[in-house]
């Protein structure tokens, strides 16, 4: 039957319905169809838990924004920068005062940073809270620990080096010191790889290049981990025993991922806005020229927490208070062994995440308040 | 997790507020009035040359430093009729290294900064070297900071209505 020319139905010829003719497509549909025959868009549109879509759960997401607002900003900033020592901190102040949109966008540039190393504690915190580090998501929590600690210390703190003031040359020289302390597993960090280059140089090369590399390959690997387990059930649905395996079945997936990109879009506009007001209103200062002779800075507020330890312990107890802080986040899934997930239920892992959580906000308060301490020879 | 829920957001407005004070920025005081100091980390003996702005119109202006457990008196200073001044003064040799408060006070106007005492004796060049100060950060004007924070206010504000959009329709 030609179903393009025959005559609309009618109640005297009782034409059924797979004979009548197609209602015409709008050109939007018809647009999404080509590009989703083409690239698979409807591949999206697979269902998650309705908890999926709350807050707590998109501070992932949120981060990964954030993380991508750094990598714009920071290939911006990237060609005004000139990473020679005897250049650097100049062209950091010609990027705030003179380059068009420069200190703002250097201003979200930090801001974003310090945000997304606090939206990924937070994330954390959830995944405790939650225990969605329990099976089969042991490695997914190693994945996501691996990129909060090459956050902070790597992409943070190479980033607080290239300003190359007072405060940058105190890192630096904590980095050297640190190196030493490593030996042969730190090289890279150090003099000893090549002295022909000078370090600033090859931190800034280690910020945008090796950072958003190894960033990017963390992130596929949790996003993978992510797809292929579902996302974790919630404590109650799992103690009830409706997600055998840690795995919710298809029936308790009353949400959808499109909502979920929504809410981490919106989210990370917000994070965005944020950062920009707060680029405006705080304005990242740019300190004098390094004197080797001093030492008269902090670190910035992410790294406070590791300061007391600096001051009890020498240099060594930034190690002893990371290694200790991240060693501990890493066995906790292999330590809290109750097949319950409600975190009342979970001593072990409640004593360890309020132990660690009181002890780095006490930790950063105690910076805050006190002077600035000689840590360098 | 309501509990759980309330005790992150104390977390989180205990941290804005660590940032806040704890961020230590150039000696320059925010606000109308604003004094500041060259160098910001002098050491003890060393002279330091201290500014101050739109004080009071031609007064006299009271140095003086506080922290660790003691108030030393600088000096003073003679305000113009902009209530501008600069002199310089004096880091006392038996100081205590630390962190203080200066404080520039004027009739009813009082500006304050801070800057870190180093210990040990300065040396003969007792002229302030502008190697030792922060760069300065250019001002905005007025209508700049109004109309860049609106932006960045709206955008927000986008994306937080943007998240919160309930959908009207279930997706097939």
């Amino acid at each position: 039957m030609d179903i393009i020319n025959s005559k609309p139905p009618s109640l005297e010829t009782g034409l059924d319905q797979a004979q009548l003719p197609s209602p015409a497509v709008s050109r939007p549909k018809r647009i999404w169809g080509w590009l989703d025959d083409r690239l698979g868009l409807s591949a999206i549109r697979y269902k998650v838990p309705a908890h999926a879509n709350t807050f707590w759960y998109t501070l992932g997401g949120i981060t990964f924004i954030g993380i991508v607002v750094l990598a714009v900003t920071g290939i911006y900033l990237a060609q005004y920068y000139d990473s020679a020592p005897e250049a650097a901190r100049q062209s950091v102040i010609y990027i705030q005062n003179v380059a068009p949109f420069g200190g703002i966008i250097r201003g979200i540039h930090v801001w974003s940073a310090y945000i997304v190393v606090i939206t990924s504690a937070l994330h954390m915190i959830r995944v405790v809270v939650t225990a969605a580090y329990k099976i089969p998501r042991e490695i997914n929590w190693l994945v996501g620990l691996a990129l909060l600690a090459f956050l902070l210390f790597v992409g943070v703190f190479t980033g607080t080096i290239l300003r190359w003031d007072q405060e940058s040359y105190e890192a630096m020289t904590h980095n050297m010191l640190l190196t030493n302390s490593l030996g042969g597993v730190a090289t890279f960090f150090s003099h000893d790889l090549n002295s022909n280059i000078p370090m600033v140089s090859r931190l800034y090369t280690v910020h945008v290049s090796l950072v958003p590399l190894i960033l990017i390959i963390l992130l596929i690997a949790h996003f993978f981990l992510i797809k292929h387990h579902g996302l974790s059930p919630t404590a109650a649905q799992a103690d009830r025993g409706e997600a055998p395996g840690g795995r919710l079945p298809e029936d308790k997936l009353t949400g959808h991922y499109p909502t979920h990109l929504r809410l981490m879009v919106g989210y990370g506009l917000a994070l965005l806005g944020l950062a920009g007001a707060l680029a405006v209103f705080i304005p990242q200062a740019i300190g004098p020229v390094p004197d080797p002779a001093m030492e008269v800075t902090k670190p910035p507020f992410v790294f406070f927490w590791l300061y007391p330890f600096e001051n009890w312990f020498g240099l060594n107890g930034i190690l002893y208070s990371a290694i200790g802080l991240f060693g501990l986040l890493t066995v906790l899934p292999f330590i809290d062994r109750t097949p319950l997930r409600a975190l009342r239920q979970r001593k072990v892992a409640l004593v360890i995440g309020v132990v660690l959580l009181v002890a780095v906000l006490a930790a950063s308060i105690l910076t805050a308040v006190q002077p600035v301490a000689r840590h360098l020879s | 997790m309501k509990r759980i829920r309330q005790f992150l957001v104390v977390v989180l407005l205990a941290l804005t507020g660590l940032v806040m004070w704890g961020n230590i920025e150039v000696g320059q005081a925010h606000g109308d009035t604003s004094v500041s100091v060259t160098p910001i980390s002098p050491k003890t003996g060393e002279e330091v040359t201290i500014k101050g702005e739109k004080l009071s119109v031609n007064a006299t202006v009271m140095i003086e430093l506080t922290g660790n457990n003691a108030t030393i008196n600088l000096g003073e200073a003679k305000s113009d009729q902009d209530g501008n001044f600069t002199s310089k003064f004096k880091i006392p040799a038996d100081m205590k290294a630390g962190t203080y408060k200066l404080k520039a006070s004027a009739d009813d106007d009082t500006a304050t900064t801070e800057l870190t005492v180093l210990a040990g004796s300065a040396s003969n060049t007792t002229t302030a070297s502008t190697e030792g100060t922060a760069a300065p950060i250019l001002e905005r004007p007025l209508w700049e900071t109004i109309l860049l924070v609106a932006f960045f206010g709206v955008l927000a504000g986008a994306g937080i209505f943007f998240a919160q959009i309930r959908n009207r329709k279930a997706t097939s």
